[in-house]
């Protein structure tokens, strides 16, 4: 395994040699089902039951198809009997008849295609790489967590030819990887936004090989830069970007509008969230797990997230940690740790720690009573006056900081001395009640109680890891996670209330949820999307 | 005119070489040009120190996971140089009465600990008065000794506790590779008190990515040192003769440094704890860069002085950075 500086050396080395292949590749067969499914879908009533149905099957049968690399009359693509339910769904729908045997006769021609075109092509494209030892990537697995497309029987073949191929799923599998090169196998529609931007703009290769048939498009993803100051602007290289733009080329309306259609109704018929907020609901992230479960956790919420020490891959053993981690920052191939309840929900970490602490009732309003004084010189300054204000107390500090200890996110400054000229300005203004007498020790007691809240914060979250901790990391000691396939091999015996879980998809979008619904381990093995 | 190379910007007089495999191999461990950058940046950003403006620099990078080790010692490079002065009698006689301190006579070796009773004028000349607390010879505990003015030099004071015999051994090394490396060094510089530089970083992470990594320089490179011995970084619950401290986000952030490096999003969530006082270089890496932080640039444009693009500190920039680099840097009153 290299070491980080060679790594590091490497990475800057291909960021200034980026560059991008598109390799269009011709198969008249699959040319012709594709056009004929997006006919279909243009002239289906999608309000329909049925009909919605239909696409979904439409689009994995349409997804599977492009992005595989295994001959297409492979049985194990289940490409047969995916076609005949779909013509099921397709006789209960009144469908222009010359669409119809369009998608028959075109299908016919799969069942007796013993090649894929895409496979040849990455066959020629790597034969340099016969017998060397470097290593090459791939991605291909596209579908929530799953392997339709067969990719792991792709990868194992290619070895058969002397080629060294790596199945890349998630970002963590390639953050301490280096790459010869990386083929996309198709438009990675369903894969982490992450993923694809580490593989754009890490410098994990110098070289990405798109393999689109001709009626595929790709899109290069994007990334937000730091904006340069001026006295540092004519000193910086910009990463060539445009070696990406320029093979970027203008889907065609009704594939985007296929792609768009399928990732709503995707989570739709997954978890069934409301998009819309009601009195009672609360904003939730649908997480998708491997193996086909999943649940609802709210947007604020933590949940207990495995960590690989990057000091034991280095010595090629693995050893783990466990931090809490906020549910909007977990990403695609993350491992979490689950707990379950009697009732069979699962903990919700955050509560939980915070739980076995003393009474917390009043405390949190105590704690920040002041800031109904803060609301309330917001109704006659802004931010900013606020901001000017504290600097006449020789303290500066943005305005958007103000607005931070407005909100609920933040309990009060983290620096003591703001903290201080806040209280005096908001007494000074007459926004303090007059009982509080002595500015300086409300101030100091205060201070002192949110420091005591916030170290009792701390503890908890450390007591709640503990119970966890043991037992628990030494089972998955000198495991390597990553090179497993998901949920399937870590079967550890943990015990029914604990379960390791890899994160196969995540709701971006919030969904609003009862209470009652986060939390709850949902079995979607049997879903139309996740066969 | 004539292009400034890293090498000269730095000040580096012989060539650097690195390797993380114990030895090194002159015709291929040239330090690489990101590393060198990164290193000139850390001078830099530590040289653009003042009393009375703030200066908050961002810089994302490809990868960041070795990178501030290379920042580090930049800033330490920077601390080198622009050092003056150890522990001086004008320091040294204000001290306050009670304050421990340690100190080795010269030509003897003989080390002492004691605590400073107050300043005397022998026949008009001030003497700093000591009270003996520790000493290899019993009999001198507890004894008053008067060092006047004139005396000063005869003895080697510090604030901190002498290092051990292992760590002097170390300090030694490091400061003959920096002096191979940069010409002249001052020996005092390693060995005077307080810190130049606090990085707050995952520290055993930090501490592994630089496990197998070597610095050898010119001629020297037979007898490389390790680069955690360059930094010479505080070890947990040590802090002696350490020009640099490193903290995890959640651990003691307490230090006098002029300049604080913030190592990734989660030392960068704790910016607000660090007092105003040190100046911040803050390193991401290119997919940890988010709209948060964007904002939080954005907001330093605001409020920023307006960069003068004809002063001092925007001449003394490095031409040109390499590929993936990209960098922010704004001051502020304190």
């Amino acid at each position: 395994m290299s070491s980080q500086y060679s790594r590091a050396s490497s990475r800057f080395k291909n960021i200034t040699e980026f560059t991008v292949i598109t390799h269009k590749v011709e198969d008249a067969v699959i040319a012709a089902v594709t056009r004929a499914v997006m006919g279909i879908f243009k002239n289906l009533d999608k309000s329909d039951q049925d009909a919605k149905n239909l696409v979904g099957l439409l689009w994995v049968f349409k997804t599977i198809l492009n992005s595989t690399l295994v001959s297409l009359d492979d049985p194990a693509l289940r490409l047969k009997e995916r076609y005949q339910e779909i013509s099921s769904f397709l006789k209960k729908q009144n469908i222009d008849p010359s669409m119809l045997s369009a998608l028959e006769a075109s299908t016919e021609l799969l069942w007796s295609k013993h090649k894929n075109n895409k496979f040849d092509r990455l066959l020629s494209i790597s034969e340099g790489f016969l017998s060397k030892s470097e290593s090459m990537g791939l991605v291909g697995k596209i579908l929530y967590g799953n392997d339709p497309a067969c990719i792991n029987f792709t990868i194992s073949s290619l070895s058969n030819y002397g080629l060294k191929f790596k199945n890349i799923e998630a970002k963590q599998q390639i953050k301490s990887s280096i790459f010869q090169k990386i083929f996309i196998v198709s438009p990675p529609m369903r894969a982490s936004m992450d993923l694809m931007k580490t593989i754009f703009y890490s410098g994990v290769t110098p070289e990405v090989d798109l393999l689109l048939y001709e009626h595929e498009n790709f899109y290069a993803p994007s990334r937000i830069e730091l904006p340069i100051s001026p006295n540092f602007q004519q000193r910086i290289q910009k990463f060539k970007a445009s070696k990406i733009v320029a093979s970027v080329s203008t889907p065609e309306s009704s594939d985007s509008e296929l792609n768009s259609w399928a990732e709503e109704s995707f989570w739709i018929d997954i978890h069934g969230g409301s998009r819309t907020k009601t009195a009672q609901s609360v904003p939730a992230h649908y997480i998708l797990f491997e193996g086909g479960e999943g649940a609802f956790m709210p947007v604020s919420g933590k949940v207990l997230h495995i960590d690989k020490s990057t000091d034991s891959v280095r010595q090629g053993e693995f050893s783990y940690d466990l931090s809490h981690v906020d549910i909007l920052d977990l990403v695609e191939g993350d491992y979490v740790l689950l707990r379950k309840n009697s009732s069979g929900f699962l903990f919700n970490e955050e509560v939980d720690g915070i739980e076995d602490e003393e009474e917390d009732d009043g405390v949190l309003d105590k704690i920040t009573d002041w800031k109904n004084a803060l609301g309330a010189l917001l109704l006659t300054r802004d931010y900013s006056e606020i901001a000017y204000l504290m600097r006449s107390k020789g303290v500066n500090v943005v305005p958007g900081k103000i607005k931070q200890w407005e909100g609920v996110d933040v309990i009060a400054p983290n620096s003591e001395v703001e903290f201080r000229a806040l209280i005096e300005v908001l007494w000074d203004e007459g926004k303090l009640s007059l009982t509080v007498g002595d500015i300086k020790a409300y101030a100091t007691e205060k201070w002192s109680d949110i420091h005591d809240y916030r170290v009792s914060r701390q503890r908890a979250g450390y007591k709640a890891r503990q119970t966890v901790l043991e037992g628990l990391l030494e089972k998955i000691e000198g495991l390597d996670i990553d090179s497993t396939d998901g949920a399937k091999s870590l079967d550890l015996q943990l015990g029914q209330n604990i379960l390791i879980r890899r994160v196969a998809s995540i709701d971006q979008s919030i969904s609003y949820v009862y209470q009652s619904s986060l939390y709850k381990i949902d079995d979607l093995r049997g879903n139309k999307w996740l066969r | 005119m004539e292009i400034e190379t890293f090498d000269s910007l730095i000040g580096f007089r012989k060539p650097l070489y690195i390797s993380d495999k114990a030895r090194i191999n002159i015709a291929g461990d040239l330090i690489e040009d990101w590393a060198k950058a990164c290193i000139y940046l850390g001078k830099w950003a530590k040289s653009q120190y003042k009393k009375d403006t703030r200066r908050i620099t961002f810089l994302v990078l490809p990868s960041r996971e070795i990178a501030t080790a290379f920042i580090s010692l930049g800033a330490l490079i920077s601390s080198i140089g622009s050092y003056k002065d150890g522990l001086s009698w004008t320091k040294f006689s204000t001290l306050d009465s009670g304050v421990e301190i340690y100190w080795k006579r010269v030509e003897s070796g003989d080390l002492f600990i004691g605590k400073v009773v107050g300043v005397e004028l022998i026949a008009s000349e001030p003497a700093i008065k000591l009270e003996i607390t520790k000493s290899r010879k019993t009999k001198d505990v507890g004894s008053i000794i008067l060092i006047p003015e004139g005396q000063f030099n005869k003895y080697q004071f510090s604030l901190e506790k002498p290092a051990s015999a292992q760590r002097e051994v170390a300090i030694n090394a490091s400061i003959a590779f920096m002096e191979h490396l940069l010409g002249d060094v001052s020996p005092a510089w390693a060995k005077s008190d307080g810190q130049d530089l606090l990085l707050v970083t995952k520290m055993n992470q930090f501490k592994s990515s630089i496990d197998y990594l070597c610095a050898g320089v010119g001629d020297q490179c037979e007898d490389p040192i390790k680069f955690e011995s360059l930094l010479g970084f505080e070890k947990l619950g040590d802090g002696r003769h350490s020009k640099m401290k490193i903290s995890h986000p959640k651990g003691d952030l307490e230090s006098s440094a002029e300049l604080v490096i913030l190592d990734g999003p989660s030392a960068f969530s704790i910016r607000e704890h660090i007092p105003l006082r040190s100046d911040l270089l803050i390193v991401f890496d290119s997919l940890e860069f988010n709209e948060n932080e964007l904002e939080f640039v954005g907001e330093l444009e605001l409020a920023a002085e307006t960069v003068n693009l004809s002063d001092e500190s925007s001449h003394n920039i490095a031409e040109k950075f390499p590929v993936g680099f990209e960098i922010s840097s704004y001051s502020f009153l304190r």
